[in-house]
Formats: C-alpha cells, sequence, structure tokens
C-alpha cells in the first residue's frame, strides 16, 4: 500500500500553480514572498517523491539544499523590504517603478 | 491508512495554498502557508523522510515563517491586500495561465507509461534515515554543502547591512 508517484507529482504541480497564479496577480511584496516559498515547497516534494521513488537519498539532499536557500532568500528578501518601506513607505510593487531610492 | 492520510494532508496542502492567495490581509495569508508546511511536512514523513520533515516544520514552518510573520508586523499588519489595483482581466488570464500550465503537467504526469517507472521501492532499512542521509551528504555532497555555509553567512551579512538604518 504505497502511494502512488503520480498522486504525488499532481499535488507538487497544483502547489506550483497556485503559487505560480499568487505572484502573477498579487502586488504586496510580502504576499508574492509567501508564494514563491509556496513554489520552493512544491519542488522539494517532487524531490522527496522521487528519492522515495527510486529509493535515493540524492533527493532529499537536494531538498536540504532547498531549504538553506530559501531561507537566505527570505533573509535577503525581507531586508529589501524593510528597506524599501523605510524609504517609500509602500508595499506594492506597482508603486515602486524606479530603482533609484 | 497510509494512502487515506496522505489524501486528508494533500487536501489540507492545497486549502492552505488556496487560502494563501485568497485572503485579504497579509497576515492570514502568512498564517494559511503555515497550515500548508505542516501538510507538507507531516507527507515528508508518510514517504519516509523523517529528518527532512522535522527539517520542514523547525526551519520552514519555525524560522522562515516567524522571520515573515514579524516583518509583517513591523510593516503594516493588516492592510487589505487583496487585488488592489488589478483589474478583471488581468487576473483572469493569471488564472487561465496556472491552469493551463497545471493542466499540461496533469496530462504529463497521466501519461508517464507504467513499465518505464520502476515499482515503489519497500521503505529499506536505510531509506530515510538521518544516518544515511547524513552519509551522502557529508561524503558525496561535501564541496556543496561547505559552498552553501559561505552563501547563507553571506546573507545573513547582506541582510543585516541592507536592513540597517542609514543614518546620515
Amino acid at each position: 500500500m504505497a502511494i502512488p508517484l503520480h498522486h504525488l507529482l499532481i499535488l507538487g504541480g497544483l502547489l506550483f500553480c497556485i503559487g505560480l497564479v499568487g505572484v502573477l496577480i498579487k502586488r504586496n511584496l510580502i504576499v508574492m514572498f509567501l508564494c514563491i516559498e509556496l513554489m520552493l515547497n512544491a519542488a522539494n516534494l517532487t524531490f522527496i517523491a522521487f528519492a522515495r521513488h527510486l529509493s535515493q537519498m540524492d533527493g532529499q539532499v537536494i531538498v536540504f539544499f532547498v531549504m538553506v536557500l530559501a531561507a537566505a532568500e527570505a533573509a535577503v528578501g525581507l531586508a529589501l523590504v524593510i528597506a524599501l518601506y523605510r524609504t517609500r513607505q509602500t508595499m506594492d510593487a506597482d508603486d515602486l517603478t524606479l530603482m533609484k531610492l | 491508512m497510509q494512502e487515506v492520510l496522505f489524501y486528508i494532508f494533500a487536501l489540507l496542502a492545497v486549502t492552505g495554498a488556496l487560502s494563501v492567495i485568497l485572503q485579504k490581509k497579509t497576515m492570514y495569508a502568512a498564517i494559511s502557508l503555515v497550515v500548508t508546511f505542516m501538510a507538507v511536512s507531516l507527507i515528508y514523513f508518510l514517504l519516509g523522510a523523517q529528518f527532512i520533515g522535522l527539517l520542514q516544520l523547525i526551519i520552514y514552518a519555525g524560522a522562515i515563517m516567524v522571520l515573515f510573520l514579524i516583518v509583517i508586523l513591523l510593516l503594516d499588519p493588516f492592510s487589505e491586500i487583496f487585488l488592489r489595483n488589478q483589474s478583471i482581466a488581468w487576473v483572469g488570464l493569471a488564472v487561465l495561465f496556472g491552469a493551463g500550465l497545471f493542466g499540461i503537467l496533469y496530462t504529463a504526469f497521466g501519461q508517464t507509461p507504467a513499465e518505464s517507472v520502476p515499482p515503489p521501492a519497500p521503505p529499506g532499512e536505510l531509506a530515510g534515515h538521518t544516518q544515511s542521509l547524513a552519509e551522502v551528504l557529508f561524503k558525496q555532497y561535501l564541496l556543496p554543502f561547505e559552498v552553501i555555509s559561505i552563501l547563507i553567512l553571506v546573507a545573513i551579512l547582506g541582510a543585516v547591512i541592507l536592513a540597517k538604518k542609514r543614518i546620515s
């Protein structure tokens, strides 16, 4: 009684597509970040599914690296959001059209 | 039993993900994402990846989401974010694009020939155990491990410098 691989892949694809739609329709920087984290998680889920399917550990190691990358990305990204909010008083991506602070 | 649990957790994960993009306030979207992270972590446990499941709980649902929540509290916790300044046409186009991509993925996964995929391996003695993960991580992937530790050090320094208040 194992979980079929197809269903894991479909769940990963569904989570990825929801995150993608979120990035496209949202304009709040923090919510866009949340959706990116969701997409990273969907990719992780497929890595774990294949690691289980092929009974190799490499997929789990890559998920470990992706988690570290996500932590680094969240730290730098949120620091950028704080710096932007301090100078512009907005978190709306449509209001941030100039590169000059 | 395992399959029933998987479908429950999958439903929970998708519900949380939909709630992230449908909630009106940033804070509620972040809390919904925690639900998704926890459901995905439970799926990792079902798949025999206990260590990664625990890391998911500690790093994602713990550290990263606390970071997000602190930043949301620091800036504007309950601002209205629901599709501000968005035209209906753009939202419809984005949803159509996402649905189309999911359709392509669904057909691609469905058309995988069954004989080319090896049968799911039984949870072996070592599969998913922390010891075998550590042996792969610290022997075969030692150099990437060291490089990524430098990356996270640089990210910490960058975050401190970026978020520092400039005194002019």
